[in-house]
């Protein structure tokens, strides 16, 4: 396509980006011959300021600030482990579930009394009937 | 999103996002400064990120807000959004052209276009950006974009040419 034709596609808005590639090389003479060429010279000034943006640095940053990331979310998984296993060993301590099943020592003593008691009762032998000698409505004589 | 996607498909813009930074900032250092920064925070919404049907436009959009609010903060009283560099230069002359001035001329008359139009011609001409990254900034339609670009071209084109003519002698 003509310089000409990529020109008019320019000003009415029609260009894309390949043709208007072409058109800013083919624009690109300097100095500027007219006011076109003015124009495509100030824009690939324009572009042409890269200002020492380099892409591996920015890209070594991102690295960077992606290892810190990494780090500071191994640390924080560790911290939350710890808490963890701290909760858990002083939950255990405190709220054993052995110790739920363990009487106190008043307890304990009742318990062991009153089984005491009922073996004392149980091995109690049964009073043998005493024997009657005499007997009125005023005395009772009997042995044992 | 890996960081290997991201690298071609954010880092990778990186070179169109310099001019754009520096023609809202004015200064090479805020410029790389603010290309870092949204680097450094579209990285860190690269889930949201990689769900964006308009990668390209979303990158250009998050760093245009970005330099906007950098000039919030360095000239709270003085905001200017679509900052253009002012050099100086407004006295144009096609012999300053000819001196690698051409910009300086061009952004003068840029500058006194309206608003939207200047802001498309900015992003796309000078920025380098695609139809559809301008659609995405300034939420306007492809179609309404070609015609304020055309509009804006025509307006720099005739005023270029009557300086040019002026310098020539050809206009009184």
């Amino acid at each position: 396509m003509k310089k000409e034709q990529l020109l008019d596609k320019y000003y009415s808005g029609e260009i894309e980006t390949p043709e208007f590639e072409i058109l800013r090389e083919e624009m690109s003479s300097t100095p500027p011959k007219d006011a076109d060429e003015l124009l495509f010279n100030a824009i690939n000034q324009h572009r042409h300021l890269q200002g020492g943006i380099n892409e591996q640095e920015l890209i070594t940053s991102i690295e960077t600030i992606q290892f810190r990331e990494k780090r500071h979310k191994r640390i924080r998984l560790l911290r939350y482990a710890a808490s963890l296993l701290v909760l858990l060993t002083v939950g255990t301590l405190i709220f054993n579930p052995g110790s739920k099943n363990q009487l106190s020592t008043d307890e304990q003593f009742d318990i062991i009394a009153s089984s005491l008691l009922q073996v004392s009762q149980e091995m109690e032998l049964p009073e043998p009937a005493p024997q009657i000698l005499y007997e009125d409505d005023n005395i009772v004589i009997y042995v044992e | 999103m890996t960081q290997k996607e991201f690298n071609i498909q954010v880092v990778a813009l990186s070179s169109r996002m310099f001019p754009m930074a520096l023609r809202l900032l004015n200064n090479n250092e805020d410029a790389r400064d603010a290309v870092q920064d949204v680097l450094v925070k579209l990285w860190n919404q690269r889930r949201k990120l990689k769900k964006h049907d308009n990668i390209n436009g979303y990158v250009f959009l998050t760093l245009r807000n970005h330099c906007l609010d950098m000039l919030k903060k360095l000239r709270p009283l003085n905001l200017d959004h679509t900052s253009i560099p002012d050099s100086g230069h407004n006295n144009s002359s096609s012999s300053k052209a000819e001196n690698g001035e051409a910009l300086s001329i061009v952004m003068a008359i840029a500058r006194k276009l309206p608003e939207v139009q200047r802001e498309v011609f900015m992003l796309k001409d000078m920025d380098g950006l695609e139809y559809t990254e301008i659609a995405e900034i300034l939420d306007l339609k492809e179609s309404h974009i070609r015609v304020l670009l055309s509009r804006a071209r025509k307006e720099i084109r005739a005023k270029l040419q009557k300086i040019y003519d002026y310098e020539k002698g050809t206009v009184a």
